[in-house]
């Protein structure tokens, strides 16, 4: 397995030398290799898929420009993840400051989230767990709107990414300890909204 | 809420049960994590084991993961497809721009493109209208089925714009023209809503150019183009604008945007020609200590060999102490096995045989 992941990492070294040599295939098969991620990153982050686009398309296009000064002092995964959850930070601090309006809008057959129509489907629950269901995930999505941007970058990165923290650590520029207050606080306030429903 | 890092609160002590439940519980989403260390584990599993109440909440504090589980977000196949395709598409535009302004600085072309974006409500990306236009016609790396497709969609929207436009809303927000939306070429239609009384709100990404002329005497054109060099984020660019900026020399602005593209442009072209542009000014103290920190720091043995000639033959015997202070030490780097170094250090001790000073460090 090791010598696995040694053949995979020394593979995906040679892309980014032949990426930063001009090599255009090798780029479009790193974006390839990690856009799917970035863009469910940006979607459970910012829970727009107009944001989720921009950040997708805005952290690949630095990728792009800022390759050649790539040094592999860090992980191509950590400096790719550093740079999308930079711009998610600063579209929830924009957010916090805007007082944005919920993903989730009303129309005449009820509430529907927006992120519905470009998300994966799931198989279909009976209608009253379907109602259950539907109360319980609009009080985790508040729930989850009330962390700061900070909390809820590290959360988003250790419950739906499953970094660790340490790698959390280095991928927001702090000490993993930092990365452990961080989710400790952010799973304190997600306790405390949601304790009574489960 | 105590602090998660704080062991001492975890201790199993039968008189102090109840702050050891509060301790575990504050622990039992790190727990679950698999963040806790080795001695946090044992303590919280041990106390768990033997406490009927924090079994219950560790069973509670899975439900609420399965709830935050349940709202995780996979994009669809789609919604991924189409974001690789806008990608793939605003490189293509990027490369084709490049080659654009490339194509334009060789016919000897010296007008600057001033870009404005207005409209935009969500955008993070902007493209010069020139480059969306001839990139239309282009199309996409290996897609030259595309041009025709392109040329088409641009006599399309020139067609709809001229009939759609005239009903936009007068009253309140943007009042666009058929003339207007003409004369500002690309324009994307971001986002449509219709309110409750039927009112059409279409959120526009726009993006328009002017050109200012101008020779290297103008101080705005000067201007323009030192902020190019310094702040723009294409290379392509900014490598042209130092070589037009080269032209303009004499001026000591001009020397110091040169100096700084040399020392902190991270595209070695764009500090080559920096550095070719500031050959006649090796004698100017700033040149020279820019010159020592190119051979001090830059990553491209050309520009360190290159810096070290201007230095040595450029000079003369007027050379800054803190220029000799850095060749001293390159003389004294015996440890340095980059490929240049035995050149570096022959021209260095030479120059300061020159300059008669010594071979070691002050």
């Amino acid at each position: 397995m090791r010598v696995a992941n040694y053949q995979a990492h020394a593979d995906e070294n040679a892309l980014i030398r032949a990426a930063q040599g001009g090599d255009g295939v090798a780029f479009e098969q790193l974006v390839r290799s990690y856009d799917q991620s970035i863009l469910r990153l940006a979607m459970n982050m910012l829970r727009s898929p107009e944001d989720a686009r921009d950040v997708y398309q805005e952290t690949f296009l630095r990728v792009y420009r800022n390759l050649n000064n790539f040094r592999f002092d860090c992980s191509f995964h950590t400096w790719i993840y550093r740079i999308a959850t930079n711009l998610c930070l600063d579209q929830l601090r924009k957010r916090k400051v805007r007082k944005e309006e919920s993903p989730v809008v009303m129309t005449p057959d009820g509430a529907v989230d927006r992120l519905d129509s470009v998300a994966e489907q799931r198989p279909d629950l009976d209608p009253q767990k379907q109602l259950l269901s539907g109360q319980i995930r609009r009080r985790v999505k508040a729930a989850l709107a009330e962390l700061s941007p900070r909390e809820r970058t590290v959360f988003e990165l250790r419950h739906y990414e499953g970094l660790r923290l340490r790698n959390i650590g280095e991928t927001l520029g702090t000490t993993e300890e930092a990365a452990k207050n961080c989710l400790f606080r952010a799973t304190q306030k997600m306790r405390l909204a949601l304790g009574d429903l489960v | 809420m105590s602090n998660p890092m704080n062991s001492d609160a975890m201790r199993v002590n039968p008189g102090e049960m109840r702050v050891n439940c509060d301790a575990v519980r504050d622990q039992l989403a790190l727990l679950l994590y698999g963040e806790l260390n080795f001695d946090e584990e044992e303590r919280a599993d041990q106390h768990i084991d033997a406490c009927t109440a924090c079994r219950s909440a560790l069973e509670q504090q899975k439900a609420l993961h399965a709830a935050v589980d349940d709202i995780a977000v996979t994009p669809s196949p789609a919604l991924l497809a189409s974001c690789r395709e806008n990608l793939f598409e605003t490189l293509d535009l990027q490369a084709q721009s490049l080659a654009d302004r490339r194509v334009a600085s060789s016919a000897g072309t010296h007008a600057m493109t001033h870009e404005t974006t207005h409209g935009t409500t969500h955008g993070t990306t902007t493209e010069s209208w020139w480059s969306q236009v001839l990139s239309s016609f282009e199309g996409r790396w290996n897609a030259s089925w595309l041009r025709p497709a392109g040329a088409f969609a641009l006599l399309a929207i020139g067609f709809m714009a001229a009939r759609v436009v005239p009903y936009v809303d007068k009253g309140g927000g943007a009042n666009y023209s058929a003339m207007d939306l003409a004369n500002l070429g690309a324009t994307q239609v971001r986002n449509v809503q219709e309110d409750a009384n039927g009112r059409v709100n279409i959120v526009l990404n726009e993006t328009k150019q002017r050109t200012v002329s101008g020779n290297m005497q103008d101080a705005m054109i000067r201007n323009l183009l030192m902020a190019a060099a310094k702040g723009s984020s294409d290379p392509g660019l900014r490598a042209e604008t130092v070589t037009i900026l080269v032209n303009g020399a004499v001026s000591s602005d001009v020397r110091d945007a040169l100096v700084f593209a040399l020392e902190n442009d991270q595209n070695t072209v764009v500090r080559w020609r920096a550095m070719e542009g500031l050959k006649s000014y090796a004698h100017d103290p700033s040149v020279q200590t820019a010159l020592a920190s190119v051979l001090q720091h830059d990553v491209n043995p050309g520009m360190r060999t290159q810096a070290i000639d201007l230095l040595t033959s450029g000079t003369g015997s007027a050379m800054d102490r803190q220029v000799i202070g850095v060749l001293q030490e390159m003389v004294s780097r015996e440890d340095d096995t980059r490929e240049d170094n035995t050149y570096i250090r022959q021209r260095a001790q030479r120059m300061l045989e020159a300059v008669k000073a010594s071979a070691g460090v002050y």
